[in-house]
């Protein structure tokens, strides 16, 4: 009967989480407030960019009013909100310790929190979802087909955990940097535009569109956003989701790495 | 069977010489100059099940740096600690059932929560059983008489309040072991007296092992009857406290208070060593053994003495007479 047990913890850890987020509830409506202005204000530069052209590198108004859209989505349902500045105040501040102490997993620990408190904005945001996609349900296009949503919904979950993996490998940075903001802050912003959350990456010059494919950023939101598009067949989604899977296996190796040697680091400097 | 038993135990830091500012990291990343501390250097202790020791030393001295080891939050560089006959740094979950590590300056309970809150999860990490956590959650605030704090926020709570919780929260799963890492600093005087008092009679009555940093004499002096003092990584003492005060305090303080119109200088000089002088109060430095009969010349003597009392010498001038030695 170990099993339970161990994943009762972690649940518990979720519903933490969801208290925590419940205490702050004005960072709630902020991070609304940003998630809205954030759609308006893509939706506004490309409904100017249509005004004085038909097609954009392939794609009709409506197919790329449809691409911002569900992009944004996808990008609020795989945010994590920071872990990896959480990662790095722990390390900092020492507070990494009063976990390793503990009969716990810090990064299960982390995981399951971040769990807690994407599944609170998720449902916080729902109203808010729905108003936007009526706005804007005249400018925008219905699915390829409802398999395309079936395979859309596997890739976006397994895509938050790609994009908490990728958040827990730059948060472990502070066990080497002590000054890592700035760092997080660039990476967060490459790490969404490699992986088509601000444009479509055949946007971006052939060579770095060749190099998405081959990381696992282009499969995070790029790949679901084609797939509803029907731009790309159930078919190639499939091995998308398979390539995705792939990432999330080594990229779980690597954490494993990082973090042991990372654990090794924190003990020689004695933070 | 020793509960704690650490032979020869060696900590060495690295870390190197760092340029503030994010570029300047970015460069250390390809090039740095490695440097190396030793935060504790070969020290060997053993503790018997149920006793509260105190360690004592400046800051640096590798206290903190030795009960890291011991909660396994530190890997040795050389040397063994063995603690409930595990190697702490293993970090199995059956030894960290069974000790509790609480740091004054770091807090383990949910900051925005009420500590009802971390409570709760700590008794799914220790996997407490229902009934006997509420037994002992009940135990515990009755003792703490923190009853009503449990609802409130962690952060709206004094200084005081908090250290109590954070008490509970790390004696829930009842360790048996506790390391308490100066566990009233910064607390004010009254609030230090009741951290004090709950260790000393949770210690008496749990028969838990206890080890305790301190910088606050007071807390030394109630608490533990032995100390291990430590300085730059290394024991200079293991033993009993009042040992210690025989054997580094041969003497004992008489202070003399005199009427006018007072007394010289060369007037007294003959009774002791004069410590400190003014014309109404003068102290002297008397050996144990001699106390009584210089108190007793000094009372027979025609000095217009007012009154005469005689002190230990303080623990705090103790302690720092052998810092400075070193």
């Amino acid at each position: 009967m170990k099993f339970p047990k161990e994943f009762k913890k972690y649940l518990i850890l979720i519903k933490t989480a969801w208290l925590r987020q419940l205490v702050y509830r004005t960072t709630i409506y902020a991070y609304r407030f940003g998630n809205i202005f954030d759609i308006l204000f893509q939706m506004a530069i490309w409904m100017a960019v249509y005004k004085s052209t038909e097609v954009v590198y392939g794609y009709t108004y409506h197919q790329m009013l449809t691409y911002i859209m569900i992009s944004w989505l996808i990008n609020f349902f795989i945010s994590n909100f920071g872990v990896e500045d959480t990662i790095a105040r722990n390390i900092q501040n020492g507070e990494l310790s009063i976990y390793l102490v503990r009969p716990l997993s810090y990064l299960k620990a982390i995981t399951a929190f971040s769990i807690g408190r994407a599944s609170m904005s998720i449902i916080s945001g729902a109203i808010m979802q729905i108003g936007v996609i009526a706005v804007f349900h005249n400018h925008v296009l219905p699915p390829s087909s409802i398999w395309a949503i079936v395979e859309i919904i596997f890739i976006v979950l397994i895509s938050y955990f790609v994009r908490l993996e990728l958040s827990m490998l730059l948060g472990m940075l502070a066990l080497w940097i002590i000054e890592i903001s700035g760092i997080l802050h660039i990476s967060n912003v490459i790490i969404r535009l490699l992986s088509g959350g601000y444009a479509p990456l055949s946007l971006l010059p052939a060579a770095v569109y060749q190099a998405c494919l081959f990381f696992p950023f282009a499969y995070i939101i790029f790949l679901p956003t084609q797939l509803y598009l029907g731009k790309i067949s159930l078919l190639q989604g499939f091995y998308g989701i398979l390539i995705e899977l792939a990432w999330l296996a080594v990229l779980y190796v690597i954490i494993k790495i990082v973090w042991r040697k990372g654990l090794r680091q924190y003990e020689a400097v004695g933070i | 069977m020793a509960i704690i038993e650490v032979r020869n135990l060696r900590k060495t830091y690295d870390y190197y010489k760092k340029q503030p500012g994010l570029w300047a990291s970015v460069k250390g990343l390809f090039k740095r100059e490695k440097l190396f501390v030793e935060a504790v250097k070969d020290i060997s202790f053993t503790i018997e099940e149920g006793e509260l020791v105190g360690f004592l030393g400046p800051n640096g001295a590798g206290k903190t740096t030795t009960l890291k080891m011991l909660s396994g939050i530190l890997h040795p560089s050389s040397g063994t600690a063995t603690v409930l006959d595990f190697l702490p740094h293993k970090r199995q979950k059956e030894y960290q059932k069974q000790f509790s590590l609480v740091m004054g300056q770091k807090n383990q309970l949910w900051w925005d929560l009420p500590a009802m809150e971390s409570f709760i999860l700590n008794r799914e990490i220790y996997e407490i059983p229902e009934a006997e956590f509420k037994v002992n959650l009940d135990e515990l605030v009755d003792l703490l008489d923190i009853r009503d704090v449990l609802d409130i926020q962690v952060r709206k709570l004094s200084l005081g309040q908090r250290m109590k919780c954070e008490l509970v929260a790390a004696l829930l799963h009842k360790p048996r072991i506790l390391f308490l890492d100066e566990p009233t600093i910064g607390l004010d005087v009254v609030a230090q007296k009741n951290i004090r008092d709950f260790i000393k009679r949770y210690n008496q009555q749990k028969k838990t092992t206890i080890i305790l940093t301190s910088h606050y004499m007071d807390d030394i002096r109630e608490l533990c009857k032995r100390v291990i003092i430590i300085d730059h990584g290394q024991i200079i003492y293991d033993g009993l406290l009042d040992d210690l005060i025989m054997k580094y305090a041969p003497h004992k303080l008489l202070k003399v208070t005199f009427n006018e119109p007072g007394v010289k200088k060369d007037e007294v000089q003959k009774f002791g060593k004069v410590q400190k002088f003014n014309q109404f109060e003068v102290e002297f430095a008397v050996k144990r053994e001699e106390v009584k009969t210089v108190a007793t010349n000094i009372l027979s003597s025609d000095l217009p003495v007012d009154d005469i009392l005689i002190d230990e010498v303080d623990i705090d001038d103790v302690i720092r007479t052998i810092f400075k030695r070193k």
